[in-house]
């Protein structure tokens, strides 16, 4: 992987993230206190675009699974973050599935159909705005390009990871983050030339 | 005319890629300083539920202790490849298999049993392949798992850093690009005397590398003179927008 590649600065280091993963699939209890600690605000950013406000239900159910499975797991701190992405994203459209079989609009389905502007999020001015609204107004976007942009944004994962746990090829998924980034251009100018 | 659009395409999808990895962007295009700062905010960490690590934290501990009752036989699952390939050669090399994991163990260079002190083997296990397994599709889909074995060879343990209660790093610095737009808002904030949100405030504080130190920090990357910290106003749940 080429430079261009290597992740977002702020993250804790995937060295620091994979060493945590080393030792907490030994067992090691403070190490997964520390990989919980990193890799949740992340996962809950992502489920707060998929699921809206069963972010933090979903993510419960997300840890659930990895840490049943994590003795399994083998990998870097980049392939964890994917891996407890795909982990998320399953247990998310299991969400939506089980919302969706009773009476009530799945949030996705509801989000995509109504363009939200930037005085939907909220009314407020771009330098008001906060985690949750910003993560509202990318879930807005199409489903492809809502998740493309979260999972490279939020979660951290560089575009051929993203791609992995979208099961698409790294080319389709850094177009639509692309479009994605777009079509919120678009939409900031709209609402700034309010 | 047609190769200035294709041109102009390219720069697009530079500039888009260097916002999705919150790289600097050149200075004074407002429409990507905008994007960046929509999605620096979009990064910002949601604060958790404590109560909720807590429950993970004791699943952690839960699965720690079921695990190491039954792991002797996992092991033994994780050397099967080796010992199918060599099956013409009898139940010997099996037994050697096995043998090596046992010695193995105790060197600590498998997972071993699991120990909460500080003493004890630090496992280490080796990275062979990178990339966790790919889950299949199907509904109620399950979990992807990493597959078993390739552990019982490598002894070199690839885990460089200290100990198991190594302190943990200072965490690298959030990029200037993200970090201006919520100078700007910083700024703003202390200037009309109104609350800045707490996600903003904790990504400053991490690029300037401490709270002291975020009006110093704020000055010197938007070229304003120093302001008095605003008060701060914790995330609020917005309830209902997903309903």
């Amino acid at each position: 992987m080429g430079k261009a590649e290597v992740r977002r600065r702020d993250r804790m280091g995937e060295e620091q993230l994979g060493d945590a993963v080393q030792r907490a699939r030994a067992g090691d209890e403070t190490a997964f206190g520390v990989l919980y600690r990193e890799v949740h605000p992340m996962l809950l950013g992502y489920l707060h675009g998929l699921v809206g406000d069963d972010a933090e239900d979903v993510a419960s159910e997300t840890w659930h699974d990895v840490v049943r499975d994590l003795r399994g797991f083998r990998g870097d701190g980049q392939a964890f973050r994917g891996w407890a992405a795909t982990i998320a994203r399953h247990r998310a459209l299991d969400h939506l599935r089980r919302i969706k079989a009773r009476p009530r609009t799945g949030p996705l389905e509801e989000r995509t159909a109504e363009p939200m502007t930037l005085e939907d999020a909220g009314g407020t001015a771009l330098e008001n705005l906060s985690t949750r609204r910003a993560l509202d107004l990318i879930a807005a976007l199409p489903q492809d390009q809502a998740e493309a942009v979260l999972l490279r944004v939020v979660v951290g994962l560089n575009a051929p990871a993203a791609a992995k746990v979208l099961g698409k090829r790294p080319g389709a998924v850094r177009t639509a983050a692309h479009r994605g980034l777009k079509r919120l251009a678009e939409r900031l100018d709209g609402a700034m030339e309010k | 005319m047609k190769d200035s659009r294709a041109h102009d395409e390219r720069m697009d999808a530079a500039l888009a890629e260097r916002l999705l990895d919150a790289y600097p962007t050149a200075a004074g295009d407002g429409r990507a300083d905008a994007l960046a700062h929509l999605l620096a905010v979009a990064a910002a960490p949601l604060p958790g539920d404590p109560e909720r690590e807590r429950a993970a934290l004791a699943a952690f501990r839960e699965a720690r202790a079921a695990t190491s009752g039954g792991r002797g036989r996992r092991r033994v699952r994780g050397v099967r490849p080796a010992r199918r390939t060599r099956a013409a050669l009898g139940g010997l090399v099996a037994v050697f298999a096995l043998g090596g994991v046992a010695v193995a163990a105790q060197s600590g260079s498998l997972p071993g049993p699991f120990h909460s002190g500080t003493a004890g083997p630090r496992p280490v296990s080796p990275s062979p392949s990178s990339a966790p397994a790919n889950p299949g599709g199907g509904t109620r889909t399950a979990s992807p798992r990493a597959p078993q074995g390739t552990t019982a060879t490598s002894t070199a343990p690839p885990v460089t850093s200290g100990g198991p209660h190594a302190s943990v790093p200072p965490l690298a610095a959030p990029t200037d690009a993200g970090s201006k737009g919520l100078c700007q808002t910083y700024v703003k904030a202390a200037e009309h005397h109104k609350g800045v949100n707490a996600a903003t405030l904790a990504r400053l504080e991490r690029a300037a590398g401490g709270a002291a130190a975020v009006p110093a920090y704020c000055a010197r990357l938007i070229g304003a003179p120093e302001v008095t910290p605003p008060p701060v106003h914790p995330e609020t749940p917005e309830g209902g927008r997903h309903r």
